[in-house]
């Protein structure tokens, strides 16, 4: 349980600083872009204008010769200008000190006179073009070169990536380091009260064993006249009830502590588990017959499981004794046990008695009673500690337990353990 | 019977040294661990029943100090702890048996009468017939490394087919002896004599129901 929280708590601030530092650091490529492209479009534009064409400065701010005045908001930028009759025979350039193929030129002047657009940026070329047809039905092309744009934003943005990358790997770090430090109180927390619960139930031992020895002893007594007889009896069957009730607490308790990661709680050794399941089918026989049905059971031979039998076998019982229980009469409990690769299926299914969709989640809980009203008579017996013991031993050998109910079907506990080869 | 029970708790002292003595048992009480060491050494008694949490002297070490001084009287260790190497270390150190509280008086006069008996006298703990075996305490069928357990009546009707040696037992006998004539069903005979031989099969013994039309079962070894 700690263990889930513990990547619950690393998952939650990790995706939420995650999301943080990509919107971050992708806002500011995105205006970084945003405001390089700016400058190159902005000197097409001023020479997709008038009859008068800039050359570019080296050094020094953007001098506009229009307005003779140093503009800081705007960049020297290289610019082939290029007038076209509406045919497409080169009319005049600005003799810009560009290289460039002359049938290289002659396809993308052909292809920009064919465009729908009035400008492009294209990355793959690193060209940015812009076009304007004046009345007379000339064309100005203007034309710039945009590697210097594209190499710096591509560089930024591999740099971008690896900073997320390296921020993220620390803050890695820095989650798992945290979630110790926050979850140990929880930690303390709940071993305090898995403690509680041992020491309260070795508590309640001795004085339990008290009051059933001295019912024993009442019972046993000829001179209690019939009529108060009755209420040792009560007294006896109370104290029973309790007794069981003080060992499922204990047990629980104990595979907690398995499942917190107690190391000598619990054996481990090979066990024939398929010898095991069958016995345990077997010493329902009776009993399910009492209740009119019948026990059928489907099992692989040599499924072997490592765990601590005591404990496996407590599970067998748990799951065929709740079936027994809720197995309308007639009717059989069915116990299958099938080998699948690496991992082998218990399941137990009943008819009769279909669990509510809205009770289904809560099975396993403790001291959870599906039928409100009936909780602990005569006939079901329990306290509602069984399947919560059941699911804490499938944990604790690294297997889980699932639960379908429907009227068809019927219910059906369904156990997956790993197996030995 | 003289028996020794050590235990601080003294409304359960008081409450099991009731209950063996309605049994037939002499019994002693003392609430604390030096006093029970010194009462054991003695050796006037035929069992112990010592508590494992004592004041002054613990169970455990009680033990070891009797066995130290050759006292060999049995001893039924009580304790409230339930984990196997609490059970291990109780049987480490000399200890006979082992219970954990809360107990079943009939458990405990059980055990302490299994405890107490001599080498030597004659006790018929076991039935069996052909490779089966039935332990008549914990009511487990057995045949070589294979057992499983049986349910109150299963183990009555095995017991009564065992015990009649591959003779004849009649369903009405059965009936009347397992069932009682009140809940007389022929029926449940049958579903439990079915029970019975699945189980004999699952241990892989070689003995089998065999039914005898209108007159009823018996045992037999099958090649």
């Amino acid at each position: 349980m700690l263990k889930s929280l513990r990547r619950k708590f690393v998952a939650i601030i990790m995706a939420l600083v995650g999301i943080v530092l990509v919107s971050v650091v992708g806002g500011s490529y995105l205006s970084s872009r945003q405001t390089q492209r700016e400058l190159v479009n902005e000197a097409l534009e001023r020479n997709l204008v008038g009859s008068v064409y800039d050359f570019p400065r080296i050094g020094g701010p953007f001098m506009d010769d229009r307005e003779d005045q140093p503009d800081h908001g705007r960049a020297n930028v290289l610019i082939l200008a290029i007038d076209l009759d509406s045919s497409g025979m080169v009319l005049a350039t600005n003799n810009a000190p560009v290289i460039i193929d002359s049938t290289a030129l002659s396809n993308l002047l052909a292809s920009i006179l064919q465009s729908d657009a009035n400008s492009m940026w294209d990355e793959s070329s690193h060209i940015a073009w812009m076009r304007e047809q004046r009345t007379s039905g000339s064309w100005r092309v203007v034309i710039a070169d945009t590697s210097a744009v594209d190499v710096s934003l591509h560089s930024l943005m591999v740099k971008d990536i690896a900073i997320i990358a390296a921020a993220m790997g620390v803050l890695l770090v820095i989650a798992l380091f945290l979630s110790t430090w926050v979850l140990k109180p929880v930690e303390a927390a709940w071993e305090q009260q898995r403690q509680f619960i041992a020491d309260a139930s070795h508590e309640l031992k001795t004085p339990l064993a008290v009051i059933i020895a001295n019912t024993q002893i009442l019972q046993a007594d000829k001179a209690i006249p019939t009529e108060s007889m009755r209420w040792v009896q009560s007294t006896a069957d109370e104290s029973a009830h309790m007794k069981s009730l003080v060992e499922e607490l204990l047990e629980l308790a104990r595979t907690d502590e398995t499942t917190a990661g107690a190391k000598d709680v619990m054996r481990s050794e090979a066990v024939d588990f398929s010898t095991m399941v069958e016995n345990a089918a077997l010493e329902f026989d009776a009993i399910a017959f009492e209740r009119g049905s019948l026990i059928e059971q489907s099992v692989d031979e040599g499924v072997c499981v490592q765990g601590d039998p005591e404990w496996l076998g407590r599970l067998c019982k748990i799951l065929i004794d709740n079936a027994c229980k809720y197995s309308s009469p007639g009717s059989p409990v069915r116990v299958e046990l099938h080998r699948e690769n690496k991992r082998c299926t218990l399941s137990v299914n009943n008819q009769g008695n279909v669990i509510d969709p809205a009770d289904l989640p809560h099975v396993f809980d403790r001291f959870y009673r599906t039928d409100k009203a009936r909780s602990r008579d005569a006939h079901t017996g329990g306290f509602g500690l069984g399947l919560a013991i059941a699911k804490g031993i499938c944990t604790s050998h690294g297997g889980n337990i699932s639960v379908q109910s429907n009227e068809t079907e019927g219910t059906t506990f369904v156990v997956t353990l790993p197996t030995q080869s | 019977m003289n028996i020794l029970i050590v235990e601080d708790e003294r409304n359960l002292a008081d409450a099991i040294c009731k209950i063996l003595k309605d049994e037939g048992f002499r019994a002693d009480v003392t609430y604390d661990g030096t006093t029970g060491l010194s009462l054991g050494k003695t050796g006037m008694y035929d069992a112990i029943v010592l508590d494992v949490m004592l004041p002054g002297m613990d169970g455990l070490e009680v033990v070891r100090e009797l066995r130290r001084n050759g006292v060999s009287t049995p001893v039924l260790m009580l304790t409230a702890r339930t984990s196997t190497t609490d059970k291990v270390n109780g049987l480490d150190a000399g200890a006979d048996d082992y219970m954990t509280k809360p107990f079943e008086t009939v458990e405990l006069l059980a055990r302490l009468r299994a405890l107490t008996r001599r080498t030597g006298d004659v006790v018929i703990e076991e039935a069996s017939f052909g490779d089966l075996h039935l332990d008549l305490t914990t009511h487990d069928l057995s045949c070589a490394d294979r057992s499983v357990h049986l349910s109150g009546k299963e183990f009555e009707i095995m017991k009564m087919l065992m015990s009649s040696n591959a003779r004849v037992v009649s369903k009405q006998d059965l009936l009347t002896r397992v069932w009682g004539a009140a809940e007389a069903n022929e029926n449940s005979v049958e579903a439990y004599i079915s029970f019975l031989r699945k189980k004999i099969s699952h241990i892989h013994s070689k003995v089998q129901i065999t039914t005898l039309r209108m007159l009823g079962y018996r045992l037999e070894v099958i090649n």
